[in-house]
């Protein structure tokens, strides 16, 4: 009984789909609103990007800005934790806040319809936080457990270990932007260090949402237009690379498998070929079907899966590789990954895999950003990084016209295999002598 | 709050029943299939054959090489993925609105043909994966096999929510060609799947297009029902400790068996639990974490199962120094209190508000409301149930909700799992 099924059918012309449109304007405070209506998204997204970037910690007090970002529900100069929290919650909204180097960033997700009860309660937490110590103490305890997490789980320790590598010893980018158990033994005042460096003038508001009918400015100036004071930007830091060859095994006997992570440096979205990158990393690492998995994973099943992408900060960043592999496996697996990654910085990419990642990365625009969040996270993105709400746009413009020639010669530049610096989390006796045959002489081992 | 969806509900003359809900703010159209086949109907000899055939799925059929599945669909722009849970196991993609033939015309060729493509080949290749994302989510992550302890000892032996839909790789390794045959055989048809389309997209065009495409797949019909899962409350605690695993903290895991998803009974426990657990202000975070600064984190919910029961779960890990017995009485302390006493009013109000934008959430993109339509028709027969569950939830009163965590919350009806730490560091 063999089923009767059509032929594949042709495909006619996609739509051009264009970023929605950003409603820019500024309170008189000079206060940034951005604001995007999006018909049919009931659950707003409402975030307050502060200008408290993590290199912005006082040197030894690293983890400061972090620690603010979680400690700013922790009550407020008129309601406690717990008042705050029930007081939200009731709205059905949810509360984030996080720090990086593009800032802190303070989230609420809540019906539309409540949005005018909610946002004072945003307000009310990154305007009159008072950080209370015994709070502070007891998120910082909670940090210090986090931190015995992140080494006892493989991808977070290999994530936390990458950077030592990439960066020259004794710079912020080599310590964690959530700080060391010395760094948040040293911390003092959070308050005053965070007070310090907010202003109306460096903050911008970004509201996404079925916005019909909603008065943003009117609600943003109610809960935002009275703060006054002043701040100078912070002037970002650039990270230094050390570009010597390492290997690092972190010694976890016993494992099941190996868990890589290469990376060296990369410039960040503001580099002239971005778009060209972000498609020929696309090619490389991007899907099961691009060049690493078509092997590590498709053809010798080595792995679940393993990415490559770039991973911009404010200022640099990385191109990355990262994924997990059998710990029987992994020698194999890196002179294959070597293999693949050379062979395609030498014999370059070709049309039809350049085509297969316009395709997808143009096509795929209206369902990266579908969601209030998703807009409003990329919106944060280009505000945080000091980009021009035009670079959306124009990354989008990118990824359409790059050539194939443009796209190799982002990858030759970007992508350069002998450049890899690698951490691997696993069963040390089973590796390392793979990562020596691979040409990493320069390997330290540590204990997990 | 109420939802009024216009949907179209349709069988085909094969079985297959297609839903469509068109909204066209955006030129996208989410494509669903779900099929009612999960870990719960799998043989107890062949566990995580379910899952194992899921990527299968995806290595081609009768008109579609290799992986092409993914390369067409990413090609056009589209994001795509399958799952495979206890009681089903979907394949699903978010296509821009031009392509939308595209992706109907690969679900049906692998529903239809995929036995004419599946080799010994692609099925080591593929057990070679699975046993690595087995590796990497389970075997090698701290507490990875947490919810594989749960499920085998909340469950007595052979009940088919006794193991997890990932398997053992004894299992795996077993798992032959023709074992892959018969799986196709006894589960995969028109007759045992939903068809969702959301988005851009006619309810005639969508009904026009599935006809087209899934039209020629002869129905199966029989499909064998999964083993018997009613069972009732635990009768004694049961507990399981771990030592000797390299975790960096202690856990505690307490699993309640409560009634199927579906019952008053299954929302009511969800609503205590988020009383207790949800959010900064819920009771047992106020205790343990913001007061007694004794856990890093607790978190509880209800993990909803079709086929005769449901767990509840409370978790926590706890801070150096905490003793996980003291955590335990504190809980078992509130448990009790909360049986007395209920939920008050603006608790209630609370947990009702967050369910609210978690469902809003849930449905606000064409892939997630594609999905619960699809698991409203497989599991409850009744996709426009997705307008009315959350009406339902929000209807169970306080009484309700003490009366249910008075009867299902017990100290009887309890699994208890604690992970310890190594003696060196303790």
């Amino acid at each position: 009984m063999s089923a009767i099924l059509q032929p594949r059918p042709t495909v006619g012309a996609p739509v051009l789909w264009r970023f929605p449109h950003v409603d820019e304007s500024r309170l008189d405070n000079g206060l940034r609103l951005l604001a995007v209506h999006l018909p049919g998204k009931h659950v707003a997204t409402a975030a307050v990007l502060l200008d408290v970037p993590v290199d912005a910690d006082p040197a030894g007090q690293e983890g400061l800005a972090v620690i603010a970002a979680r400690c700013l529900d922790e009550g407020t100069t008129s309601l406690t934790a717990t008042e705050f929290a029930d007081a939200l919650e009731r709205q059905g909204a949810s509360f984030h806040a996080s720090a990086g180097y593009d800032g802190i960033t303070a989230t609420l997700d809540v019906p539309v319809s409540r949005l005018g009860t909610a946002l004072p309660l945003l307000a009310d937490a990154v305007l009159n936080p008072v950080f209370p110590q015994e709070e502070v103490d007891r998120v910082i305890a909670q940090r210090l457990v986090e931190i015995v997490q992140e080494q006892s789980n493989p991808p977070s320790r290999a994530g936390v270990e990458l950077p030592r590598l990439l960066h020259v010893a004794g710079t912020r980018h080599t310590i964690h932007a959530a700080g060391t158990p010395e760094s948040l033994a040293a911390l003092t005042s959070v308050s005053a260090a965070y007070l310090a460096r907010i202003a109306p003038s460096t903050t911008t508001v970004i509201v996404t949402g079925d916005l019909s009918g909603v008065d943003v400015p009117g609600l943003v100036h109610q809960s935002f237009g009275d703060w006054q004071g002043t701040a100078d930007p912070w002037v970002p830091t650039s990270p230094q690379y050390d570009t010597r060859r390492r290997a690092l095994v972190v010694d976890r006997p016993g494992s099941a498998q190996t868990q890589l992570v290469l990376g060296h440096s990369a410039p960040d979205r503001s580099a002239p070929d971005w778009s060209a990158m972000g498609l020929a990393a696309y090619a490389l690492g991007g899907t099961l079907t691009s060049r690493i998995d078509a092997v590590l994973r498709e053809e010798k099943g080595y792995t679940y899966g393993m990415r490559g992408s770039f991973a911009p900060q404010r200022r640099g960043g990385a191109f990355t590789i990262h994924g997990s592999v059998d710990t029987d496996s992994t020698a194999p697996a890196l002179q294959d990954l070597m293999t693949v990654l050379t062979t395609a910085s030498t014999e370059g990419l070709r049309e039809d895999e350049h085509v297969a990642a316009r395709e997808y990365l143009v096509g795929v625009s209206p369902m990266r950003w579908e969601t209030p969040g998703a807009v409003a996270s990329q919106l944060g993105a280009v505000v945080g990084n000091d980009l021009p709400l035009t670079w959306i746009d124009g990354y989008l413009e990118g990824l359409r016209t790059a050539t194939l020639d443009e796209v190799n010669a982002a990858m030759r530049t970007h992508v350069r295999p002998a450049d890899l610096l690698v951490v691997a989390v696993g069963e040390a006796a089973a590796i390392t002598s793979a990562l020596h045959d691979q040409g990493w002489a320069d390997l330290d081992v540590i204990p997990a | 709050m109420s939802l009024q969806l216009a949907l179209t509900d349709t069988r085909l003359a094969n079985g297959l029943r297609v839903v469509v809900h068109s909204d066209h703010t955006s030129p996208v159209v989410a494509v669903n299939v779900w099929y009612g086949v999960g870990s719960r109907h799998e043989q107890l000899h062949r566990t995580g054959f379910a899952h194992l055939f899921e990527h299968l799925m995806f290595q081609g059929s009768r008109q579609v090489k290799g992986t092409d599945h993914f390369s067409i669909l990413q090609g056009v722009g589209a994001t795509l993925n399958g799952t495979t849970s206890f009681d089903r196991t979907n394949y699903f993609e978010t296509v821009p609105s031009h392509a939308v033939e595209v992706a109907l015309w690969l679900e049906a060729d692998r529903m239809g043909s995929l036995l004419e493509a599946v080799n010994q080949e692609s099925l080591d290749n593929q057990r070679d994966v699975v046993k690595n994302e087995r590796r990497q989510r389970y075997d090698n992550v701290p507490y990875g096999t947490a919810w594989e302890r749960i499920f085998a000892g909340v469950f007595p032996d052979g009940h088919p929510y006794q193991h997890m839909p990932i398997g053992s790789m004894e299992h795996l390794d077993a798992a032959s060609l023709d074992d892959v045959h018969a799986f196709f055989t006894s589960w995969y048809a028109p007759d045992n799947a939903v068809l969702s389309l959301v988005g851009d997209i006619t309810p005639d065009d969508g009904l026009a297009l599935a006809e087209r495409y899934f039209g020629g797949i002869a129905a199966k019909g029989g499909f064998e029902a999964a083993r018997d899962g009613v069972i009732g409350p635990i009768d004694a605690p049961l507990r399981v400790e771990v030592r000797g695993e390299n975790v960096p903290s202690e856990a505690l895991y307490i699993v309640f068996r409560v009634p199927a998803d579906g019952t008053a009974d299954c929302d009511a426990v969800e609503l205590a639990l988020m009383v207790l657990t949800e959010g900064a202000s819920s009771r047992l975070v106020t205790r343990l974490v913001r007061e007694d600064k004794t856990a890093q984190f607790v978190s509880g919910g209800v993990q909803r199962l079709i086929g005769g029961t449901g767990l509840g779960l409370l978790t926590l890990r706890t801070m150096p120094g905490a003793e996980l017995a003291d955590l335990e009485a504190v809980i078992a302390a509130e448990l009790a209190r909360f049986a007395a006493e209920g939920p008050t009013e603006l608790e209630l109000e609370r947990v009702r508000a967050q369910s609210e934008r978690a469902f809003l959430d849930s449905i606000s993109t064409v892939e997630g409301l594609a999905d619960q339509l699809g698991r409203n028709a497989t599991l409850f027969d009744d996709p426009g149930r997705v307008s009315t569950a959350l009406a339902s939830l929000l209807a169970v009163d306080a009484e309700a909700v003490r009366e249910a965590a008075a009867r299902l919350l017990t100290p009887q009806n309890q699994f208890v799992l604690t992970y310890h730490l190594p003696e060196a560091a303790a």
